[in-house]
């Protein structure tokens, strides 16, 4: 009998439908395999099990009886404990602190009893020693240890609370090799013991060395559930992509033969000795699971991460990349897919927003500003991107998202930019202010622009792109190109199923 | 979501929040609290001689009582990842309904600083509800409500007056073999934290300030540790009532509502970062030690007294500009 | 980090504490800093608790306290005058005494922050042999002496004329200084029983802080609320806003306001004069204090004071003289280049103050 049975999880953040009647079926003494493309709603549905996220609708039973989880309390109450990517250790608190936060061992009257919770810590850490490189640092504060080491505090964290059900959503990705073999073994201990552990990784050798079951999701929707040791990779790809035609509209190749942008091993804090080069008026797409480092690539090339080696040439000439401002003065635009908090200032008017990157082009003497040339240039580009305002004086934060969106751009467009970077920027907006995006980002690249695209829509990205390049923590692993650039393509390179690294 | 690299420069410009959340960051070390309540110590006994005299101690100890009391009781909160601006307030409310229900009168004494550290623990419960229920930011909430208090305050006592019994206020003064009375409140605040410390709301505290989120997925219950840390502060709030109460000897409605900001000074030179999560009450009683002190010393260096109050302000920014250089601030982890 | 910066704040606390408390036992027992109160032969030290800054009248207070130390420091009478003036609370006035008493002073001038809660602090004064005198404000304290106005008889000169001019029947409102502060509450008892007897009618009573701009606020709202008044009952600090805001609903004509000794008060009245405006200015001597100064001198030197002039622990300083339409040409030429703020003054003279003692 099935452990774990979720079925017509249901759950909408805003105007995005993240899970539709989603499923899972999982056995204890099992591993298995939670796997879908990017946005297929692995993490929303991992999270509703552990009570982090409330679904709209869901029945979940637990040992054949229902269960309703509405916060880490219930999940907790019902055996369920995860390991998330994004952490849940305080940085102040020590090693033995955060593995036992918020079931801490107590004495009389609430007292915390130290040797208890040492006890308990030990426990599970010391299965781990090898991973911290032999000792166990069970006094130090889990802020000064690096983010493998964090990250075992946080699996740690979860082992002590004796799950049936152990979730583990990109648990391994900070960890080195050494550390993985450590955990895997453990996981496997678990499972001879009767625990079911769900396992999110977007390292495909790693499901393939560990689970045994997988089941897939695509658009929030469970396509089914394989037994790993008969499936083969295209099967797997093609229960993730589902039939799809195959694009016929003929990609338009605007781009000129005159490279004009050059990425020379660009290298930074989480980039691996990027290079790649653009044409002038070319749509040059960023690929891959999300979180591979596209983000971080577009923000390197606006300036605003620090780069440890490499440089990035223009007609041969490098661009400045020591802040954004150097790099919005030297033709660098950046439309970044957080808009809320770094694209715009929502409660100043549209005009204020449109003007603000590109004042320095029209004030007289680099210092004064005529309100009619602002209020003409904003107008300009309100109607060329057909942005539906009330006013230019209304705040920003009055329109809707792909109105928004629009601003952001043409803010950038006011500066006359001769390269575009844009990240993920239809994320969270309407269909139709999606099309007018695309036909904005069309217009840059054949008014000669050289841009580079990001996106989570592997649709979007493949209708939109000359190129597209697939990242895998943090390097360029593939490149596809002309009759490359299928969906399948995209998501078979995106796991890296044929180059699949082994333990 | 794909969160911004630890590292990455945001590419918004610098906003105002920004520099408040690098203010909150500061943190002294506990080196550079120790050295500075050394120095101020050392100019203390230069300037005035009569420093050991048994009367300059125990005056100077029953000086720093109400401050040191409050001061733990504004760490805690800000630990949580608050800050309470009200604590003087409830200091005023504490002390105003201590003093009526003691009416002079030895015997209603105990009933009377129970009825007193009930007050602290209403407000301190009034106070979490309005945060954690409400959703108010701290810092406007508390403000807001140290209004209610005050006011209560005058309602209770509408004009300064009532008498503590002479037993509570000379016994204040009292030394028990040579040790003064004072200064054994002081440790005796001190040994409450450090008890207080072992207690698993005090770990669940650290953790909320720390990290709420984390702490919330990890089964701590945020909500009631918040509103406990309110509550905490307000006990601390009517132990420092009590001090003033002792050494006034009566009641005035006005009495504590200064204390509120020295309090967050005392915590900040402690080396409790205002973001919270890090530092600790011991820091803060020094602190509150080095803010009275200062205060001393500039009276004993003859300085004019139209100067003394910038002196005094100038003393303290220098403290919290000793605090910002990253020499004595407490290693951030990476 | 906690665990080790744990150990490190147990070890500096340990030996804080270790130094204090060694200090504490060691230090020589209740040693008598000043040079035993009365009956000494001097020169003495004295020094002065002033715990709010930021007015005129505290202003004048100081510098009147240090004119008169002069004096008596080249007599040889006085050898130094330590100043504790700062905006604080009650507790930094506490604090204030502390350090005045560390000081080794012979006597303390206080201008006390509150009626009882110094109490505690005045005792510690006392215990050690220091004489201790409140001015301004009067304190329960037994071992201290008040040197104040009678705030009562100060409230009772105006409403008496106020009274006066509107007649029985006479509607008016009254701005207050600061509800639950002892002058505010005495002053504004005496005035009430005025106001009761005579029949006059107090429509309401608001507080203006003593302090021009709030008055001028308030006094707006109350004549907004209140179109149909004949008076207003002020006391000092606040009296030209309340003018300023008559004068801007231009009812200076209908409205009579009891006003204060202040220049900035006193130059709006003149100006309004021809119009026929009428005003009263009662003095509250800054210069109390300098009578204190005088009356601290005599308990320093064993004077003792005479049973009839001490009432309680009180003993009552004359208003110096009151300013009316009839005498307003007497004093106004004399002040008229002060600044806004300056108050109108006068203190005892030594011989006058002598005759306080037996």
């Amino acid at each position: 009998m099935a452990l774990l049975e979720m079925n017509g999880v249901r759950k909408r953040f805003g105007g995005v439908l993240a899970l539709d009647d989603a499923s899972l079926s999982a056995a204890g003494g099992e591993v298995h395999a939670l796997l879908g493309p990017n946005g297929s709603g692995k993490s929303t549905l991992n999270k509703t099990l552990t009570g982090v996220v409330v679904p709209d609708r869901a029945s979940i039973t637990i040992d054949g009886s229902p269960v309703a989880i509405h916060g880490p309390r219930d999940a907790h109450a019902h055996g369920v404990a995860a390991v998330y990517q994004q952490l849940s250790v305080v940085d102040d608190l020590t090693v033995t602190q955060n593995v036992v936060l918020g079931l801490e061992p107590t004495r009389r009257l609430g007292l915390l009893d130290r040797r208890a919770a040492r006890t308990v810590a030990a426990e599970v850490l010391t299965r781990f020693s090898p991973a911290f490189a032999g000792s166990v640092p069970y006094d130090a504060a889990v802020g000064a240890l690096s983010p493998g080491e964090q990250q075992i505090v946080e699996i740690c964290k979860a082992l002590a609370r004796r799950p049936r059900i152990l979730v583990l959503d990109e648990a391994t990705a900070s960890l080195h090799k050494e550390q993985v073999h450590v955990l895997f073994e453990v996981v496997r201990e678990l499972r001879d013991s009767g625990v079911l552990v769900v396992f999110t990784s977007h390292r495909m050798d790693e499901v393939f060395a560990l689970c045994d079951q997988a089941t897939v999701l695509r658009n929030g929707r469970t396509v089914g559930t394989i037994a790993l040791a008969d499936a083969t990779e295209d099967q797997l790809v093609h229960m993730m992509v589902g039939d799809v035609e195959r694009r016929e509209e003929a990609r338009r190749s605007h781009a000129s033969d005159r490279t004009v942008l050059q990425v020379r091993g660009l290298t930074t804090q989480r980039l691996r000795d990027v290079s790649f080069s653009v044409a002038q008026g070319e749509v040059l797409g960023l690929g891959g699971l999300q979180g591979q480092g596209q983000s971080d690539l577009l923000l390197a090339m606006f300036g605003a991460a620090k780069i440890h080696a490499g440089e990035v040439l223009y007609d041969g000439v490098p661009l400045p990349l020591t802040s954004p401002v150097k790099a919005a003065r030297a033709g660098v635009a950046l439309v970044p897919g957080d808009r809320g908090r770094q694209g715009m200032f929502a409660v100043r008017p549209i005009q204020e927003n449109l003007s603000i990157a590109s004042m320095h082009r029209r004030a007289t003497a680099r210092l004064a500003l005529s309100q009619r040339a602002e209020r003409r240039a904003a107008r300009g580009i309100v109607e060329r991107l057909n942005i539906v305002i009330g006013g230019l004086a209304d705040r920003i934060s009055t329109l809707s998202g792909g109105n928004q969106q629009k601003v952001v751009i043409g803010k950038w467009l006011l500066n006359e930019p001769r390269v575009v970077l844009l990240d993920d920027p239809t994320k969270g907006i309407d269909i139709t202010a999606k099309e007018e995006v695309y036909a904005i980002i069309r217009e840059l690249a054949d008014s000669g622009a050289a841009v580079v695209f990001n996106s989570s829509d592997n649709r979007e990205l493949l209708e939109m792109s000359d190129r597209v390049l697939v990242l895998f923590e943090g390097g360029v692993v593939d490149e596809l190109t002309d009759a490359q650039v299928t969906e399948e393509d995209l998501v078979a390179s995106a796991l890296r199923l044929e180059a699949g690294e082994t333990l | 979501m794909n969160p911004a690299p630890p590292g990455t420069r945001e590419p918004a410009p610098a906003t105002l929040a920004h520099w408040w959340g690098r203010l909150r960051d500061i943190q002294v070390s506990g080196t550079a609290t120790v050295a500075m309540l050394v120095v101020v110590i050392a100019v203390n006994v230069a300037l005035q001689p009569n420093f050991f005299d048994q009367y300059a101690l125990t005056s100077n100890f029953a000086t720093f009582v109400p401050l040191v009391a409050i001061a733990v009781g504004q760490t805690i909160v800000v630990l949580s990842g608050g800050i309470d601006l009200s604590l003087g307030a409830q200091v005023t409310l504490a002390s105003v309904v201590t003093v009526q229900l003691t009416d002079g009168e030895l015997g209603n004494l105990p009933l009377a600083l129970t009825a007193g550290l009930g007050v602290g623990v209403a407000c301190g419960l009034f106070n979490g509800l309005v945060v954690v229920v409400a959703r108010l930011q701290p810092i406007v909430a508390t403000f807001a409500t140290s209004f209610v208090f005050s006011g209560l305050a005058l309602v209770v006592l509408p004009r300064p007056g009532g008498t503590m019994p002479s037993e509570f206020t000379s016994g204040y003064r009292d030394s028990v073999l040579g040790v003064p009375v004072a200064l054994l409140a002081i440790l005796a605040i001190a040994a409450g934290w450090l008890l207080l410390r072992r207690h698993r709301v005090t770990r669940h505290i650290y953790a909320v300030g720390g990290n709420a989120e984390a702490a919330f997925a990890s089964l701590v219950p945020v909500a009631r540790t918040r509103i406990t840390a309110y509550v905490i502060a307000g006990m601390f709030a009517s132990v420092s009532a009590f001090a003033i109460l002792a050494n006034t000897g009566a009641g005035d409605p006005f009495i504590g509502n200064e204390l509120t900001l020295t309090s967050v000074a005392a915590v900040v030179i402690g080396g409790t970062a205002l973001r919270g999560g890090r530092g600790g009450a011991i820091g803060s009683i020094l602190g509150a030690i080095i803010l009275a002190l200062v205060s001393n010393i500039v009276f004993f260096a003859d300085v004019p007294s139209t100067y003394r109050q910038l002196a005094n302000g100038l003393v303290v920014i220098l403290a919290l500009a000793l605090a910002g250089i990253p020499a004595l601030q407490k290693r951030r982890s990476a | 980090m906690i665990g080790s910066a744990n150990r490190r704040w147990r070890a500096a606390v340990l030996l804080t504490a270790t130094g204090l408390l060694l200090a504490a036992c060691g230090g020589d027992d209740g040693s008598n800093g000043g040079n035993g109160g009365s009956g000494g032969d001097g020169p003495f030290t004295i020094g002065l608790s002033n715990g709010f800054v930021g007015s005129e009248w505290r202003t004048q207070m100081v510098d009147g306290v240090t004119e008169a130390f002069e004096e008596y420091q080249d007599e040889g009478v006085l050898d130094q005058l330590v100043v504790e003036s700062a905006d604080t609370d009650v507790n930094g006035q506490i604090q204030q005494i502390r350090n005045l008493i560390n000081r080794d002073v012979d006597a303390i001038i206080v201008n006390p922050n509150s009626e009882t809660a110094l109490d505690a602090v005045f005792q510690e004064a006392t215990d050690r042999g220091i004489v201790v005198v409140a001015v301004d404000q009067a304190v329960t304290s037994p071992g201290v002496t008040n040197v104040v106005i009678d705030q009562a008889e100060w409230a009772r000169i105006s409403a008496e004329w106020l009274a006066d001019q509107v007649g029985s029947d006479g509607r008016i409102v009254v701005v207050n200084g600061i509800s639950g502060h002892p002058a505010n509450e005495m002053r504004w008892g005496a005035a009430e029983e005025v106001f009761e007897q005579a029949g006059v009618e107090v429509l309401t009573v608001a507080d203006g802080g003593w302090d021009q701009a709030t008055g001028q606020q308030v006094m707006s709202n109350l004549l907004a609320t209140y179109p149909d008044l004949d008076g207003v009952w002020t006391q000092d600090g606040m009296a030209e806003g309340i003018f300023r805001a008559v004068q801007a609903a231009d009812k200076l004509d209908e409205i009579v306001i009891s006003g204060e000794a202040r220049v900035g008060y006193m130059r709006l009245w003149n100006d309004a004069r021809d119009n026929g405006f009428s005003s009263i200015g009662v003095v509250n001597p800054p210069g109390g204090a300098v009578s204190a100064v005088h009356m601290v001198v005599n308990l320093l030197q064993g004077n003792e004071f005479a049973a009839d002039r001490v009432d309680g622990n009180t003993v009552h300083v004359p208003i110096p003289f009151t300013v009316d339409t009839n005498n307003f040409d007497e004093y106004w030429p004399d002040v008229e280049n002060e600044t806004d703020a300056y108050v109108l003054d006068g203190s005892l003279t030594k011989d006058e103050a002598a005759e306080y003692f037996d």
